[in-house]
C-alpha cells in the first residue's frame, strides 16, 4: 500500500506494539489499525486546515486528492504556512498518538 | 483484562475518528471537497497506489528513504484490506459511483449501485423494479412527523421521538391498520420505519393512478445515507414532499435518527432503492452490516 505525504512524520511504533500484544482476533486488530490510520489522516488534515489560510484550502485539498503520496505537498505547506510545518505536523501527530494510546489502554 | 477490551477501544477510536471528521467537515472548503473525495485513509492509500502504479513509481517511492523518522504505513495497511467492513466498502465505492446531488441513476451506474449495496448488505435492491422507478434515486430527505397508524391513534401511543409531533392528516396511502384491533407488530414497524417518495410527480401518475397507488403503497425500500453508510429498510408511507421544498424524499423520525440525519437542518442526501422481496422475508428497520 502506498504512503501518504505525511507518513514520515508519524511514529506509530508504540501503537502497533500495543495492538500486537492484545489477545483479540486479528480481524479486530486490523479494524483498530484501520481506524487509527483514518484518525491520523483526518487529524492531520484538520490540523493543516487550521493553520493554512482558507484561500489555499481548495488547492491543498485538491492536491491531496490528486497526489496523496507527493512529498511536494509538504513543500506547498512550507511555502504557505511556514518552514516549521513539518515539526508542527509531527507535534500534532504525537498528540494524536497519545490520545490513541489512551483509547487503547483505558 | 475484560474479554472485549479491544472492542471497547475500537468504540473509542470510532468516536475519535468521528470527532476529527466532524471537525474537518465544519470547514466550508473541506465539506464541499469531501463530498467528492474520501475521508478514509485506506481509500486514499489505494488511490495513491493506483496513481503510482500507473506511473510505474510504486517501487521507487516505497524504496525511497524517508527524510525523517520512520513510519509504518505497511504495517498499518496490510491487515486492513482483509477486514474492510461491508459498510466501508459501500462508503468507499459509492463516492465513485453516485452523483452528490439529487439525480436519477440509470444504466451501468444503476447496476453498479445495485450490486454494491446488495452484495454488502445481503438485501436485494433495485433502482427499477417491475418496470417502476422513481424520478430520483438519490435526493434530499426531510424529517417527517409521525403518521396516524389507525383511526383514533394519538401521539402519546407512539413510543419514540414524540417531540416530532404527528401529521394532522393521513398519509397518502391511508392508515397502516384499519383499526386498533388490526394494529400489529407489522403495522407498528411500518409506521416506525416509513419513508416518503414523490409518487405524485411520476410521469404516468395521473393516468395510472389506481394501479400505481396500489403498487407503491407500503412498498419496501432501502434508504442509505452515503455519508456514514447507515441503512434502513422502510416502507413507503406517504407521497411527497412538494417540489418547492427542494427535497425529494422524507423519512419517519426513527428512520432519520438511525441515518443520523435527525440533527441540525434534519435534511440530508440519501439513496432510495426498491427492495426486491417478493416473499416478504426482509425485516423492516436498521440494517446491521
Amino acid at each position: 500500500m502506498s504512503p501518504l505525504f505525511f507518513d514520515h512524520l508519524v511514529i506509530k511504533t508504540e501503537i502497533i506494539e500495543l495492538i500486537n500484544k492484545k489477545p483479540e482476533p486479528e480481524n479486530q486488530k486490523g479494524k483498530a489499525l484501520q481506524l487509527i490510520d483514518d484518525i491520523f489522516y483526518q487529524g492531520i488534515v484538520a490540523h493543516i486546515l487550521e493553520k493554512l489560510n482558507p484561500k489555499h484550502h481548495d488547492t491543498f485539498l485538491n492536491q491531496v486528492h490528486e497526489r496523496p503520496y507527493d512529498p511536494e505537498l509538504i513543500s506547498y505547506l512550507k511555502e504557505h504556512i511556514g518552514p516549521d510545518i513539518e515539526d508542527d505536523i509531527r507535534k500534532a501527530a504525537n498528540k494524536i498518538v497519545k490520545q490513541i494510546l489512551k483509547d487503547l489502554s483505558d | 483484562m475484560p474479554e472485549n477490551n479491544l472492542q471497547n477501544s475500537i468504540a473509542k477510536l470510532e468516536k475519535r475518528s468521528a470527532s476529527f471528521r466532524n471537525k474537518i467537515l465544519k470547514n466550508p472548503a473541506a465539506k464541499k471537497f469531501f463530498a467528492k473525495s474520501t475521508l478514509l485513509a485506506y481509500d486514499l492509500r489505494q488511490k495513491s497506489s493506483r496513481i503510482l502504479a500507473g506511473a510505474g513509481l510504486v517501487g521507487s517511492l516505497l524504496a525511497m528513504p524517508m527524510p525523517q523518522t520512520p513510519s509504518f504505513p505497511t504495517e498499518i495497511s496490510e491487515p486492513v484490506k482483509s477486514v474492510l467492513s461491508n459498510k466501508q466498502k459501500i462508503l468507499g465505492n459509492l463516492q465513485e459511483i453516485v452523483p452528490h446531488q439529487p439525480a436519477k441513476i440509470t444504466g451501468d451506474q444503476a447496476l453498479k449501485v445495485e450490486k454494491l449495496i446488495s452484495e454488502n448488505t445481503n438485501i436485494p435492491v433495485k433502482v427499477e423494479l417491475e418496470g417502476q422507478s422513481l424520478n430520483h434515486t438519490i435526493g434530499y430527505t426531510g424529517f417527517e412527523q409521525h403518521l396516524k397508524r389507525y383511526p383514533g391513534d394519538t401521539l402519546a401511543e407512539h413510543d419514540e421521538i414524540q417531540e416530532a409531533g404527528m401529521a394532522p392528516g393521513l398519509g397518502a396511502f391511508g392508515y397502516f391498520a384499519k383499526d386498533s384491533r388490526d394494529f400489529s407488530t407489522k403495522t407498528y414497524l411500518q409506521e416506525k420505519y416509513y419513508c416518503v417518495v414523490q409518487t405524485l410527480y411520476l410521469e404516468n401518475w395521473n393516468t395510472d393512478y389506481r394501479q400505481l397507488k396500489d403498487w407503491y403503497a407500503f412498498r419496501k425500500m432501502l434508504v442509505v445515507n452515503p455519508v456514514n453508510g447507515n441503512a434502513v429498510v422502510c416502507v413507503i408511507g406517504d407521497a411527497g414532499p412538494a417540489e418547492w421544498t427542494g427535497k425529494q424524499f422524507g423519512a419517519s423520525p426513527e428512520t432519520m435518527q438511525y441515518l443520523d440525519l435527525n440533527k441540525g437542518p434534519r435534511k440530508g442526501l440519501i439513496l432510495m432503492l426498491f427492495v426486491d422481496d417478493p416473499e416478504n422475508k426482509i425485516p423492516l428497520g436498521p440494517v446491521n452490516y
